[in-house]
């Protein structure tokens, strides 16, 4: 780690450069391993040092952005200088917010050293442990095993400074046998607390405990999620309906029913960046403050995130959702998702099914209706038929083309256990979910 | 550069390496976006560090940092060593890389006019006018245009005496018309989606594409789609423009024809494939008029280069010939479980991430037809153009694409516009189906910037030279 002090001081000598106008500068160190394995062996095994600065130079109403990882003296001179030749040379954007003031936020601890001492030797028992594990019951064992320790320092020109340190570790696994498959994966801040053994544990039962597959005939079916394929529809809705830069450009389904009902009333989904059950980040990178923000309460529209910019548009204040300013265009971002509990079992949930299909995760879900979200994607590492209660075979994976937010309506069973998720760059704490209708238009062969 | 790989190689002298190499790669990428007539970002990300890659005792490590001192060369060195004998704990089958001669050599990419040299103000200026164009009617409540130039100098050196530097500059851009009412969107892009189109080159490319001649065109589809009737739900004939194709040649061919993922590596993440070593020379997978090839060596492509992060040259191979599957793309250590060399795929995305099997550039022979006469040869039908939306399986075989735009087929004359079309199908079935290709003059290599694959994610930029195809009993209008 660098550490504060020399990331404070790294950031105030930029600062002291600025001539004219103002700058925000945000600096992200990261430290990252990851251990890949695959048919039983380690294949790849990597490291990473970066420490990046994102420069923001701001005269009047013009801004200018560069990014560089060439933090020596000419590199970051150079960085300054094309930031505000860029600022100089824009026309004048009459919506840009002004740069924050100094804000307080949250203490809170971010990093595990359990996390940040893992040496590779380390991971790669993890992995023989796992693929002892597999051997053992003549399967392969494919996933990966990562620690990371990252610092995001955050100064402006009006004398805003934010300082923190977090790690990061995930865990996944697919164990294969034959046609079989089951997976697993979990997330967390500190290495000596992730659940491995029960997240495999649970991967290799699913894989073990079932047949070769059989085809089932597409249409509609109640199924039962768990947490990953729940955490798989948040992510959609994240991005095109949470966002404030969806409402402000008319495509957030939220923002057009605000105050109505779009989900049964067991659905409640939010935002903390500030709940230490997620991943916890005191602030975005703007250094505005994370705020909690409910999307959906007890089925009803409620809330969107909004950075800056759309804040400013929409006239209301930054919730702290903003992304880096290289990626600003992509409006606000939640990265801390919460869904509530429920008061059931996975096997209450399984009983109460007719006839249905038990779906382990989804695969490469992508929007064809971005309001309605109408989303298409397949199942995968786990299917199943369950009939009059119970799981009664493994099915081929399915192919679905789902609204997800009459998905949402039809939710009928919350589960009381959760789990979280890895996300793009942040997190899910998702229950498994019950619904009473879900699309499925194809099949596939395995 | 050659001091410091030679620094950084001489760290892994040692008994029991088998092999190193080391990339020092910088890039600088330049981004604008305008939308409604505001400059929405304009930015520059110079990206700069260096990767090391060991092999030890038959197995691999990988270390990398933006910091460039001796004493960065020698903990980075260090480091992948480290992770190799750590990988040791966990080895496989022992590691054979096939033979590459190493080569000394410099390639530099010509353009004619140097993007990074043009005013940024010419650039707004120029997508101010294509911007403002785009908005024919009120229901185009958003207009996007943007540009991206890319400018890359990368260093290779392995110990087996490989020095090879690269350099290049990538130049596209494109324009979206989105029209919004009634809580529905509809979106239609010039020259292609996702991010238009982008070739290895400079401004010259930008003035090629002459995005404000074709705004106004654009505006009027997105108009015409908000307006039009959902495509219903048939199994008929369907026609793909050349822009669909290169998705659908992506997908359901470049992936599936990836070794790593035949072998198993990316399990994990993105999938297998259903393209299984068996059916190697022993499949069909389309129709005897289906020629897919990769190839690294056209000039000005996307995803063409002179040598992999392998050190491997160039090369163009087949991978389904008359219909029949016949080649993958391979890496060092992949080729020799067929008993071959290196095809020259792996490459990696920037100094910090690891060589990986990617696609370079995959295309579809031409054949000979017109496109008005595959309309024509068709009673009823559908015609679909760019692409909308995209998921397949983790083996490659059931897909489902929606594109921007498509247009009824009715004895042989295109008629109404349908707004969300669809279709879905499984791979070699889909292939197998295809039945008309069109000639040499639609043959055009489109850039695809965003291929994502592998942990830590990489994106890679690629390319697929595609013409119009046919394919008959397609199903299509799942979405409702």
């Amino acid at each position: 780690m660098i550490g504060e002090k020399k990331l404070v001081e790294f950031g105030k000598e930029v600062l002291s450069f600025v001539d004219k106008g103002e700058l925000k500068i945000s600096l992200t160190g990261t430290e990252s391993f990851l251990t890949r394995f695959a048919n039983n062996e380690i294949h790849q095994n990597v490291a990473e040092t970066n420490l990046e600065a994102t420069l923001s130079y701001t005269i009047g109403q013009r801004v200018g952005v560069t990014s560089t990882n060439d933090i020596s003296s000419t590199g970051l001179e150079i960085a300054l200088k094309k930031a505000k030749s860029i600022a100089q040379l824009m026309p004048e954007n009459p919506n840009l917010p002004e740069l924050p003031e100094p804000q307080l936020y949250q203490k809170m601890e971010g990093v595990a050293e359990a996390t940040v001492r893992v040496s590779p030797d380390e991971r790669a028992q993890v992995v023989a442990k796992l693929i002892e594990k597999a051997k053992r019951n003549g399967a392969n064992a494919y996933g990966a095993v990562t620690n990371e320790v990252n610092e995001l320092c955050i100064l402006n020109s009006r004398g805003l400074q934010a300082y923190f340190p977090f790690t990061k570790t995930e865990f996944r696994v697919i164990f294969l046998k034959g046609g079989r498959s089951g997976y697993g994966e979990t997330v967390g801040a500190d290495f000596s607390k992730l659940n491995i053994d029960e997240v495999s544990g649970e991967a290799l039962y699913t894989c073990l405990s079932t047949e070769i597959p059989q085809t089932l005939e597409p249409g509609e079916y109640e199924v039962v999620l768990k947490p990953y394929a729940t955490a798989d529809i948040l992510q959609m809705l994240s991005y095109l309906s949470f966002n404030g830069k969806a409402a402000e450009e008319g495509r957030s389904y939220i923002k057009l029913k605000m105050g109505s009902p779009v989900a049964s009333p067991l659905v409640t989904i939010y935002d903390d960046g500030l709940d230490p059950a997620g991943l916890p980040l005191p602030f975005d990178f703007e250094g505005e403050p994370k705020k909690k923000v409910f999307f959906i309460k007890e089925g009803i529209a409620s809330g969107l995130v909004y950075d800056s910019h759309t804040a400013k548009k929409a006239g209301v204040n930054p919730t702290g959702h903003s992304l880096p300013s290289t990626e600003a265009h992509f409006g606000a971002i939640p990265l801390n998702l919460f869904m509530d509990s429920g008061d059931y079992s996975l096997e209450d949930m399984i009983k109460s099914v007719k006839k249905g299909i038990f779906v382990t995760r989804f695969h490469y879900v992508n929007p064809i209706d971005p309001v309605r979200v109408i989303s298409t994607g397949m199942t995968r590492d786990g299917t199943f038929l369950i009939e009059n209660g119970k799981v009664v075979k493994p099915v081929k994976n399915l192919r679905f083309t789902q609204p997800f937010f009459e998905a949402l309506e039809g939710v009928e069973m919350v589960s009381k256990n959760r789990s979280l998720i890895p996300t793009w760059f942040g997190s899910s704490l998702v229950p498994a979910l019950k619904i009473k209708s879900f699309r499925f238009t194809g099949v596939t062969e395995f | 550069m050659n001091s410091e790989t030679k620094e950084i190689l001489n760290h892994l002298s040692i008994t029991g390496v088998e092999y190193a190499d080391v990339r020092i790669v910088k890039r600088e990428i330049e981004s604008i976006r305008v939308k409604n007539q505001q400059v929405e970002s304009a930015s520059v990300v110079v990206d700069y560090g260096f990767g090391v890659r060991v092999l030890y005792e038959g197995a691999w490590g990988f270390s990398s940092s933006s910091n460039f001192s001796s004493t960065s060369f020698k903990k980075t060195a260090e480091e992948a060593l480290s992770i190799a004998k750590a990988s040791t704990i966990v080895k496989g089958k022992k590691v054979n890389l096939s033979q590459v001669k190493p080569v000394v050599d410099k390639w530099v990419y010509p353009v004619a006019i140097d993007p990074f040299r043009v005013p940024l103000d010419e650039k707004v200026k120029l997508l101010m006018e294509a911007e403002k164009l785009l908005h024919t009617s009120e229901d185009i409540k958003i207009g996007e245009a943007s540009l991206e130039f890319l400018k890359q100098d990368k260093v290779f050196a392995s110990s087996n005496g490989a020095y090879i530097e690269q350099s290049f500059i990538e130049s596209g851009g494109g324009i979206v018309a989105y029209a919004i009412k009634n809580g529905e969107v509809q979106k239609r892009s010039y020259p292609n989606s996702h991010g238009g189109d982008l070739r290895k080159g400079g401004w010259e490319f930008i003035l090629e594409l002459d995005l404000p001649r074709y705004a106004q065109q654009t505006g009027e589809e997105a108009y015409q789609l908000i307006n039009a009737p959902p495509l219903p739900a048939v199994v008929s004939t369907l026609i793909l423009d050349g822009k669909q194709m290169s998705l659908q040649i992506h997908e359901s061919c470049g992936h599936p024809t990836e070794l790593d993922r035949v072998l198993g590596t990316e399990a994990s993440y993105a999938g297998t494939s259903f393209l299984t070593l068996d059916k190697l020379n022993n499949f069909k997978y389309g129709s005897s008029l289906v020629n897919l090839y990769q190839d690294a060596t056209i000039p000005g492509a996307l995803g063409s280069f002179a040598y992999d992060d392998e050190g491997v040259k160039a090369t163009k191979t087949y991978l389904v010939k008359e219909g029949m599957f016949v080649g993958y793309l391979t890496s060092r250590e992949t080729a020799p479980i067929l008993g071959l060399d290196s095809n020259g795929s792996m490459r990696a995305d920037g100094w910090n991430r690891l060589p990986i099997i990617r696609m370079t550039n995959i295309n579809i022979e031409p054949g000979n037809k017109t496109l008005e006469e595959m309309i024509d040869e068709v009673e009823d039908g559908i015609y679909m153009c760019t692409n909308k939306s995209w998921s397949i399986d983790d083996k490659r075989l059931n897909f489902q694409f929606g594109c921007e735009i498509s247009y009824e087929i009715k004895n042989g004359k295109l008629s109404k516009v349908y707004k969300n079309p669809t279709y879905t199908g499984i791979t070699y079935e889909f292939w197998r189906n295809l039945d008309a290709l069109g000639g040499p003059q639609y043959f055009r290599v489109w850039g695809l910037p965003n291929c994502g694959k592998g942990e830590p994610p990489q994106t890679a930029r690629v390319g697929h030279g595609t013409v119009p195809a046919r394919f008959r009993n397609v199903r299509m209008g799942v979405a409702k």
